[in-house]
């Protein structure tokens, strides 16, 4: 019985942690954000405003006008991007530009930080620009 | 190291190694801890490193081509069963004390983590990498508590049953 109330605890404290955890990544309601594409070489490709709203995310926004292709739970770049139960998808490839995971990535950068989230955690908030980056490990900034 | 023994470190790292890969679709959701915290119970502390190392090996070498930015975290993290197991823990089988530990494990695991990323990525942000890690850690803490909780006794059992058990206390007579 002492098991069992300890165990419902320590379950009801995880849900309510989580609970917060996404409560404090919401959308605007309405907004604009920038979507800038930057290619192995370091030259913007692509920089184009677009409108969202609530129910909008940014892999949604993305996958509209883009090729996008993922990684697999083995981090191999595939054509299925599904929407993962836990965490967030990670994109290998966004139309020419194509990444390994292991030599290089894409890195996401909002309003010019570097996001340590993936692409279904980052939230979307009037006038954000989001750079999505060809990156060899080990080149951050 | 007696043949028997040897061949239950082997079946242990073979254990751990296959569960891992049947639970991957779930992230950090694993029986993983709980292995490891009742294996290291019954063996002895350079039985328990031969078996992480073992361990550690075979899922770098599976996973990611021996990948130092994963390796040697998961290696330092996972020795620090042992070591806990033998000192602050005391070798105890208090399963709730267990289970606590495992829930701290969950946590130190994900940190553990944090450096070497810092350093692959050439980003040097520590707090980013501290938030975003939170959700994941927040799984492995549960499911560890959660698991030593209900399935180490019993699990535990097994093995005293099948004579795994090690750490005889010696007990002075002064008759």
């Amino acid at each position: 019985m002492k098991k069992l109330v300890i165990s419902i605890i320590v379950i009801v404290i995880a849900i309510a942690s989580f609970v917060i955890f996404s409560q404090l990544n919401k959308n605007d309601k309405l907004g604009e954000i920038t979507i800038i594409l930057v290619d192995e070489i370091g030259d913007t490709i692509y920089n184009r405003k677009y409108d969202f709203t609530e129910t909008d995310t940014l892999f949604s926004i993305l996958d509209e006008d883009f090729n996008l292709m993922c990684a697999d739970s083995s981090y191999n770049i595939n054509d299925n991007c599904d929407p993962v139960l836990f965490g967030s998808r990670v994109i290998l490839k966004i139309d020419t530009i194509e990444t390994n995971w292991s030599d290089n990535y894409i890195g996401i950068y909002e309003n010019e930080v570097y996001s340590t989230l993936g692409i279904d955690s980052l939230s979307l908030n009037d006038g954000d620009v989001f750079t999505f980056e060809f990156t060899e490990i080990g080149d951050g900034n | 190291m007696e043949t028997k023994r040897l061949l239950m470190i082997a079946l242990s790292v073979a254990i751990l190694f296959t569960q891992e890969q049947l639970l991957m679709f779930l992230p950090n959701v694993q029986l993983t801890v709980l292995l490891i915290i009742l294996f290291v119970s019954v063996f002895s502390f350079k039985e328990s490193i031969i078996m992480i190392t073992s361990y550690v090996f075979l899922d770098s070498l599976y996973m990611g081509g021996f990948n130092v930015f994963y390796m040697v975290p998961m290696m330092l993290s996972w020795y620090l069963i042992p070591l806990s197991y033998h000192t602050i823990l005391r070798r105890t089988k208090s399963e709730l004390k267990l289970a606590i530990f495992a829930m701290v494990f969950g946590f130190i695991y994900g940190w553990m983590f944090i450096p070497f990323n810092m350093i692959q990525t050439g980003i040097p942000n520590f707090l980013p990498y501290l938030i975003s890690d939170i959700p994941f850690e927040l799984i492995m803490a549960t499911t560890g508590f959660i698991t030593v909780l209900w399935m180490y006794k019993p699990l535990y059992k097994v093995l005293a049953d099948i004579g795994l058990e090690t750490h005889k206390t010696i007990v002075k007579s002064y008759k």
